[in-house]
């Protein structure tokens, strides 16, 4: 039998609060996150060819953090190295990604560092890519409203029913989103007069 | 004492029941006493005006023009002649910083509407301005196909702006063209007498005329028709953009909301306050072309950036 001390007999029931304290408030972070709304359905975000999932060579090792796994250069075929979190230009791996989204831009602001399968928002939390607009709607404020209103973008469906919502990425590359231009069609044919088109013009 | 010119038989009574006989004969003896009173071309010359058209005249209209079109184009069409939602009123949202001149638009809309190829007929026409005037005049719709955006233009798609006050409704003789209780401004192609006073009226330039029978590729026909809409239509009539009639009354978006690429195009019921095309008249500063006009058009133009 434990004997106490005057108020030390209170210490368990204290610790015992706190720690009902800090679960519930864990509980209901986790409710208020949760998007409230309908919720719609929305075709499978884009992913560059090849390169998905992350995870497949950014993978988490024994030690808990993320880093490219280079077979073949040591003994066991592995050869670990800790992310570099510095801005810089790639060389070894994904160069073909041209990232020209805003001036400051570096990939590990919206990529998440440890694990790669996801994207991270400004204040930590880790979405996967099919909530990539809440990534997108941090800085596009304005469109992302007019995005969840039906106002942005291209609509397909019934005007009085079901709509396509696509992702942000469904039409914007994130890498580098300013639209290329493209063709345009052929213009009306100039009236001739007196007869219908011939076949020779344009 | 009777003369031998005083005959029962005169000239003008031989050649009376000459003509009655042969009459009869080339009518009674091919039968074709029986199929002048049913044949299409009676049918379609007493056809009434829709409006005023019985359920039972409908159906029949539609069984014949279907049946035309299959001999004409050899391909089976549904022509459907929906009437208008209760509580609509249709209205079109066009994003000018979104437009980019890429005239998808217009090909989807050719496309879908049975619009003649040869002479060609477009529906939709894409003006391009210089940055910085509105002045129709200094335009131009006949701009090279290019890679758009080019530098310097902006461009404006103009099509039937479903004048709620339209000249054209106005001006035409035979009330063939008339503004449905969805604001949608439909002519009746079979009521058309090919005058033309609505393309004089209209200050859009939104209606086409055929001075040609139409000529489409087979396989290029669109066969979901509406009777107000895209059916095939003869060589004489009138015809405009009906925004999509076949497909907004059945809920779906017009052809050019859903072909254009960059979604500057928005569409929706202006009576629903959640609709699509509310909230942009809600939130964004919308104008429509030749207000001074007073038309009243349901098609509003906004400049989102």
């Amino acid at each position: 039998m434990l004997k106490f001390r005057t108020r030390e007999k209170y210490i368990p029931f204290l610790l015992i609060a706190l720690i009902f304290l800090l679960v519930a408030g864990e509980v209901l972070a986790e409710q208020e996150e949760q998007e409230g709304g309908e919720v719609y359905p929305v075709p499978p975000p884009l992913v560059y060819q090849g390169l998905f999932p992350c995870q497949a060579c950014h993978r988490k090792d024994i030690r808990g953090v993320s880093s490219p796994v280079d077979k073949g250069q040591s003994f066991l075929g592995k050869y670990l190295r800790a992310p570099d979190p510095r801005p810089r230009i790639l060389v070894r791996m994904h160069r073909n990604i041209n990232l020209k989204h805003a001036d400051w831009q570096w990939c590990l602001n919206c990529h998440n560092t440890d694990e790669r399968n996801y994207l991270k928002l400004i204040n930590g939390d880790i979405i996967p890519f099919e909530k990539s607009h809440l990534l997108c709607g941090q800085c596009h404020g304005l469109i992302y409203r007019d995005w969840k209103l039906g106002i942005h973008g291209r609509r397909v469906g019934q005007w009085n029913g079901k709509k396509l919502y696509l992702l942000c990425s469904h039409c914007h590359d994130p890498h580098s989103p300013k639209f290329r231009k493209l063709m345009a069609m052929d213009p009306p044919r100039s009236p001739e007069y007196g007869r219908w088109e011939s076949e020779d013009k344009h | 004492m009777k003369k031998e010119y005083e005959n029962d038989m005169t000239r003008r009574k031989f050649l009376k029941g000459a003509g009655i006989a042969s009459a009869s004969l080339a009518l009674g003896g091919c039968g074709v006493g029986e199929e002048l009173f049913q044949s299409d071309s009676f049918d379609e010359f007493f056809q009434s005006h829709f409006t005023e058209m019985s359920p039972e005249e409908i159906k029949k209209v539609r069984t014949r023009l279907q049946k035309q079109y299959k001999k004409k184009y050899g391909r089976e069409f549904v022509l459907g002649t929906e009437p208008a939602y209760p509580n609509v009123l249709f209205a079109y949202g066009l994003d000018i910083s979104r437009c980019i001149g890429c005239r998808r638009c217009v090909y989807a809309c050719v496309q879908e509407n049975n619009t003649s190829r040869r002479p060609q007929i477009q529906w939709i026409r894409v003006l391009r301005f210089k940055k910085g005037t509105l002045n129709f005049e200094e335009s131009d719709h006949y701009y090279e196909a290019g890679m758009n955006p080019q530098e310097g233009y902006y461009y404006v798609p103009m099509q039937c702006q479903q004048c709620e006050n339209s000249p054209c409704e106005k001006v035409c003789p035979t009330k063939a063209t008339w503004k449905e209780p969805d604001g949608i401004v439909v002519i009746d192609y079979n009521w058309c007498v090919g005058c033309r006073y609505c393309i004089a009226s209209c200050p859009y330039w939104a209606r086409r005329f055929n001075y040609a029978e139409p000529e489409i590729p087979t396989e290029e026909l669109n066969p979901n028709t509406h009777y107000l809409g895209n059916r095939p239509r003869m060589r004489g009539v009138v015809e405009k953009c009906t925004f999509c009639i076949q497909r907004v009354r059945k809920g779906r978006y017009p052809a050019c909301v859903e072909a254009c690429p960059v979604g500057a195009r928005k569409f929706g019921n202006i009576l629903d306050p959640e609709s699509e095309i509310s909230l942009v008249l809600k939130n964004q500063r919308v104008f429509r072309l030749k207000e001074d006009l007073n038309t009243q058009t349901k098609f509003y133009y906004f400049f989102s950036i």
